[in-house]
């Protein structure tokens, strides 16, 4: 309850705090528009964008906001990205904090954290805030938790055990991005689930491995059950005693390091997080990588016809 | 007791600087062996018989008697006393009689005598008196004069100054009222035989002689000013006007005239032995006709035999024995035919732990004195064999299991050899012996005959170079943590020998070494006095004369001045030689990178990592050049390739490659379960506890999973802890065990004997138990001590070694002590706050690329968005970019928008890069190009 409040509270300081969406006026908003927003109201908005032009970076960014309210968040991302390109310095800060509002409401909590270290790393302010305040923190102990999630269900899925590695996998933003980053090494993590639904367990031995003799029902003497040679009990002949899906060794020890590696977080070797991610290169926490993150072709600017075109 | 007591006791002074006789009191006449040792006897009975005999006074000064009883049971050095016990006396006996005893004369300047008959003289006049004697250097014209002098300022009378002389041993040597022990000491008893020594009339002749000749030197001195106020303005008016007036002086008169007058010759410092007879480079030779046949008996026995019987294991361990006495002098095949017999024998015998640990136990014994020069041999050729074993593939499991213990035995300090060859593994054992022969100087009488075999092996497994490198780490480590060379000649004996493998004309380590040595404060100018006059007299290093040698109380400033003197004889030599001028650090800097700069982007990660560590030397050699030390720079740079080679070369051994299980799997689990059917519990406790004895080290997946499910669910509660036991004390080597243990972990069932297993498993400190984080970090432990144990953390070692040497390389770039072994990502962060600290005391107008509190916000927030720590090193890598460029444009206002567009362009390449290492290089050539303009010159286009 306290922890709902907290976040809560959170969420309202980081509203506040984002002139964006707070609703308060950009870095330029003061400057005066052209037409009220009245009448700007009025006009259905494909004719607004087509009123848009590079030299009025403010009205892109203005109508970005819009396009927030009216739930067009890909549209909104359009403009911002636009708005930042045409001037970094004056809306560059503003468009990553309502970026970052907009990933946040598409629950992409990587993005979202990405978004505010950029912005932060875009104030002129000499207080800058902290990566505590940025969130990156709880982004990170989200992110080790969730690894750890995922590393139970794999090791339950290694012991055949499929009802608990169901159950140990709590599907989030986080789980998802890292069940994805697994899929690039070995395979779709869906299909584990998929195997894990089919085979909640060894249907025999009930993965305890071991089971009755089936021929003397556990009562032969010494010597006298040709099954068990009187032993009573035999290795379970449906799994052979490893019930669950058989792994190669290689594919057991890549799966070790991929699971030591995401939770180690900066403590893991450099070979380790390789095996994570192939080396993938690191975001550049750059303004001008805005368009490049959303695949946004920033040479088409104006809006004509229902499709965005060069000036 | 303190050792002033106890001497006083023993000897009847405190004093301990009286010489042999004295110190058994023995007398030149009576110093035969036999009385010797009597004297000694005797001294050694009443030493043990008083309490406290065997406190640390009573060793040394047993010592000290030990070492005068040596001296002078030694026929030739006791000539040698006796012979100058005479010619002291002799020296003294050029006066008056010799005086009666001491005890019959006061004073007569009013100095008390004591009830003892020792005189009571002012403290300062018997220390003035003494070092008169000893400054003349003993009893002669010059010690006259100073003496009496000495007195004639402390107003003592003349028959009183001769009294002191005669009695100077007394009041010396032992306190007031204290008895003398032993004879008088030759240098006053000039009268013991009645030969006149000196006399009254003859100390107040030279007092008179000296006041005389104070006053003469008083008016000669005002003499001298006087002629001086007059003729020097006369001469400097007349000077002048010769300049003015007459023809310019010939140059070439002025420049002769200008040189400076030939250095005045300095006493030399004692200088380092010479080794004869103790030559580094042994001759080799092929295997002897009766090893080899041993070597080729042994591999017939071992091919044909199925088990380890004793004829093979005597063959085995003579084989083994040989080869670590004599492999030094075996040529390379020999060295190699016997590790393969050996390796074979061991694949085909060490198939149970006993044999297995025999065999290696005899590869590598026990040795409690391995400093001794076998010993050493031995341990250098047991470490280079562990490496050979621990790289093969195939080793049975007892065996690899065995060659694990004891090569963690060796390499449990430092930095392990992580190439599986003989001679790195050698080399490396070698070098973690430099300490504790460094310390041996001191205590062990063999110590030289060790380095000589240290050296021996050294030369034998390096290359000259590699040689070099190593004799200079041991002769930096010899001076500044070794004994005092003018005082031990151990110690300089093995320097002496450590100089032999150096190249110091031809080897720019060698110059870089020993110019640093002379930077060093914990370097004494003592023991650079024994190494500049080994210099000298051995011509090492042309163009040195006497007056190179370091006097012994040399400061800073005077060693800093005769370091350039080294620099500079290198340097001429080299043009003596016809070598072309060196060139400047900064040219020769820029040169090399621009060469790097435009070599092509390679493609595999691991090839991009190379160049960025090559890039990356570069960059730290430039810190080097701005810091005025070009020839550490160029030291860094030359031992780029060796070291790129060396990490690349690296893959470590693999010593949690996976056991094969032994047994049939699932066997002991049916035991088990037949037991806990019968509710045998005695049984079921003595099935895990014998478990171990039966299967060794490792157990197969259902064995592994039924005795993890005992540990984590067994009941009663005894048998999870029995079973708890078993894993940590016999299977913390078996993965399967310890990964069925992570993957039957429950999240909250989490308790106090399963966490303290676990730590001993892993050696991880995990959390309190009943913290929320216990279970991830627990079965994290878990989890990487078994990937570690399968081998698969070292899939791509070579990716770690070569960050592991980025990061040696970022250390070497700052300008300040470091820690031994640094993350890549903490190093990067130094050398970020190094540039901080440059760019503190700038105010720039217009700071690029951001205000310094910014940019050290940006590079907080970079490495915490880059969470993995290959992002976290180019978090820390771009901020020290940024910082770089602060700190240029701030230098070079001019080269501002030349930094500004090399910022922009690195962040364009940077996005378009293909993966992580990639950025890094193009980060790392970025920071070339910001040297380059700090040392002036225009960043190249291109070229990342």
């Amino acid at each position: 309850m306290q922890r709902a409040l907290i976040t809560t509270l959170c969420a309202m300081l980081l509203l506040a705090a984002t002139p964006s969406l707070a609703q308060e006026p950009p870095p330029a908003a003061a400057a005066p528009a052209e037409s009220s927003p009245a009448d700007q109201g009025a006009l259905s908005m494909d004719a607004r964008l087509e009123q848009l032009s590079p030299s009025d970076p403010e009205a892109y960014f203005l109508l970005g906001e819009e396009a927030i309210d009216e739930a067009q968040l890909d549209l909104a991302v359009r403009l911002f990205v636009l708005a930042a390109r045409f001037d970094g310095d004056r809306f560059g800060r503003s468009a990553c904090l309502a970026l970052a509002e907009i990933e946040k409401r598409r629950g992409r909590s990587m993005e979202e954290r990405d978004l505010r270290s950029l912005a932060a790393l875009l104030s002129d302010s000499e207080t800058v805030e902290s990566p505590e305040a940025l969130g990156l923190k709880e982004a990170e102990r989200e992110f080790r938790r969730a690894a750890s999630l995922l590393s139970s269900m794999l090791g339950f899925y290694r012991q055949g055990d499929g009802q608990k590695a169901l159950a140990a996998l709590e599907l989030n933003d986080a789980t998802q991005r890292l069940a994805k980053e697994f899929g690039r090494s070995f395979g779709s993590i869906g299909q584990i689930m998929s195997f894990c639904r089919n085979y909640p367990r060894c249907p025999t031995c009930r993965n305890e491995r071991i089971i009755k003799c089936p021929s003397c029902h556990g009562g032969a003497s010494p010597g006298q059950c040709a099954l068990c040679g009187g032993q009573q009990f035999i290795i379970c002949n449906i799994c052979g005693g490893e019930p669950g899906e058989r792994i190669a060794p290689t594919d057991l020890d890549s799966m070790l390091l991929f699971e030591v590696a995401l939770q180690s977080g900066e403590q893991a070797s450099w070979s380790a997080r390789m095996a994570v991610d192939q080396a993938r290169a690191r975001p550049v926490l750059d303004l001008s990588m805005l368009p490049r993150w959303y695949e946004i072709n920033t040479t088409l600017t104006v809006y004509r016809d229902g499709q965005w075109t060069m000036p | 007791m303190t050792p002033e007591a106890l001497r006083l006791e023993i000897l009847g002074t405190t004093s301990g600087r009286i010489g042999p006789f004295a110190l058994l009191g023995l007398t030149p006449d009576r110093c035969e062996p036999h009385h010797v040792r009597t004297a000694v006897d005797s001294l050694l009975a009443r030493i043990d018989a008083r309490a406290g005999s065997d406190d640390a006074a009573a060793d040394a000064l047993r010592r000290e008697i030990r070492a005068a009883a040596s001296l002078l049971l030694n026929a030739e050095a006791r000539r040698a006393l006796i012979d100058d016990y005479h010619k002291v006396r002799q020296s003294v006996a050029a006066g008056s009689p010799a005086p009666a005893a001491p005890a019959a004369r006061a004073g007569s300047n009013g100095s008390a005598r004591t009830a003892s008959g020792a005189p009571n003289y002012p403290p300062a006049f018997l220390r003035d008196l003494l070092a008169a004697w000893v400054s003349a250097g003993g009893w002669n014209g010059k010690a006259r004069h100073r003496i009496i002098a000495a007195g004639a300022q402390h107003g003592v009378s003349g028959e009183a100054l001769l009294d002191a002389i005669l009695t100077m041993p007394v009041t010396l040597a032992t306190p007031r009222d204290t008895p003398l022990v032993g004879p008088p000491p030759a240098a006053f008893a000039g009268g013991l035989d009645g030969a006149p020594a000196l006399n009254v009339s003859d100390v107040l002749s030279y007092r008179d002689a000296h006041e005389a000749a104070k006053r003469n030197l008083f008016v000669a001195m005002m003499a001298f000013l006087a002629c001086a106020a007059i003729v020097v303005p006369f001469a400097v008016w007349v000077f002048f006007q010769i300049n003015v007036a007459g023809p310019k002086p010939d140059p070439a008169v002025t420049a002769a005239l200008n040189t400076p007058t030939a250095p005045i010759k300095r006493p030399a410092a004692p200088t380092l032995p010479t080794i004869e007879n103790e030559n580094i480079n042994l001759p080799v030779s092929p295997l002897s006709q009766t090893f080899a046949g041993v070597l080729e008996q042994l591999d017939r026995d071992s091919a044909a035999a199925s088990t380890l019987d004793q004829t093979t294991l005597n063959l085995f361990a003579s084989a083994a024995t040989q080869g670590r006495k004599q492999w030094m002098v075996f040529d390379g095949a020999g060295r190699e035919r016997l590790r393969d017999v050996l390796v074979s024998a061991i694949y085909r015998l060490g198939r149970d732990q006993a044999s297995a640990a025999s065999l290696v136990s005899l590869l590598d014994p026990e040795q409690p004195r391995w400093m001794a020069p076998d010993g050493l041999t031995g341990r250098a050729w047991s470490v280079g064999m562990l490496a050979v074993l621990m790289r093969e593939p195939d080793l049975p499991a007892p065996v690899r299991s065995v060659v694990e213990q004891h090569w963690r035995r060796h390499v449990s300090t430092g930095a392990p050899p992580r190439s599986g060859d003989f001679d790195a593994a050698a080399r490396f054992a070698l070098r973690e012996m430099i300490t504790p022969l460094v310390g041996a100087v001191t205590i062990e009488s063999g110590a030289v005959e060790s380095w000589i075999a240290w050296l021996q092996c050294v030369t034998t497994v390096s290359d000259k170079d590699q040689a070099e490198g190593l004799a200079l780490e041991s002769a930096r480590q010899l001076l500044v943590e070794g004994p005092d060379l003018s005082t031990s000649d151990s110690a300089g004996r093995v320097l002496a020998a450590l100089f032999s493998a150096v190249r110091w004309n031809d080897s720019t380590a060698a110059r870089s070494a020993l110019l640093a040595w002379w930077d060093e404060p914990r370097i004494s100018a003592d023991d650079l006095a024994v190494v500049s006059s080994w210099i000298v007299s051995t011509g090492a290093i042309p163009g040195l004369d006497d007056s190179f040698i370091v006097p012994t109380d040399a400061g800073a400033e005077q060693r800093a001045e005769l370091r350039q003197r080294l620099a500079e004889a290198w340097a001429a030599a080299g043009q003596a030689a016809g070598a072309a001028p060196a060139r400047t650090g900064i040219d020769d800097w820029i040169f090399r990178a621009d060469r790097l700069l435009t070599e092509p982007v390679r493609v595999t990660p691991e090839e991009l990592l190379v160049q960025t560590i090559n890039v990356a030397f570069h960059n730290s050699a430039a810190a080097l050049v701005w810091a005025g030390r070009p020839e550490d720079a160029a030291l860094l740079l030359s031992g780029v390739e060796s070291r790129l080679a060396d990490a690349r070369l690296a893959t470590e051994v693999d010593p949690g490659r996976a056991q094969a299980p032994i047994g049939g799997d699932g066997e002991w689990a049916v035991q088990y379960f037949r037991a806990a059917k019968n509710n045998d519990r005695e049984g079921m406790k003595q099935l895990i506890e014998r478990l171990p004895s039966d299967i060794a080290g490792e157990l197969g997946p259902i064995n592994a999973a039924v005795l993890a499910d005992i540990a984590l669910n067994g009941q009663p509660r005894d048998m999870r802890d029995v079973a708890l036991d078993t894993i940590a004390g016999s299977y913390a080597s078996g993965p399967n065990v310890l990964l069925a243990l992570a993957d039957k972990m429950i999240p909250d069932r989490s308790d106090g004997e399963l966490s303290a297993a676990i730590e001993r498993i892993t050696t991880e400190d995990l959390p309190d138990p009943r913290d929320e984080q216990w279970y991830r970090v627990a079965r994290l432990a878990l989890l990487r001590r078994a990937a570690y144990l399968r081998g698969a953390l070292n899939a791509n070692a070579v990716i770690d070694s070569l960050g592991d040497l980025l990061a040696a390389v970022y250390a070497d770039r700052l300008l300040r002590t470091t820690p031994s072994s640094l993350d890549p990502a903490e190093a990067a962060k130094l050398s970020f706050e190094q540039w901080v600290e440059v760019a503190r005391p700038m105010q720039p107008i217009a700071p690029l690329p951001a205000t310094l509190h910014q940019i050290t916000h940006r590079a907080a927030i970079r490495a915490a968005v880059l969470d993995d720590p290959i992002g976290r090193f180019h978090a820390w890598q771009m901020a020290t970019l940024e910082a770089a460029c602060y700190v240029t444009s701030s230098e070079r206002p001019a080269a501002r928008q030349e930094l500004a567009d090399l910022l922009d362009s690195t962040t364009q390449r940077l996005a378009a890069s293909r993966n992580a290492m990639e950025q890094l290089l193009i980060a790392e050539r970025a920071l070339t190009k910001v040297w380059e303009v700090r040392f002036g010159q225009a960043a190249r286009g291109g070229g990342f």
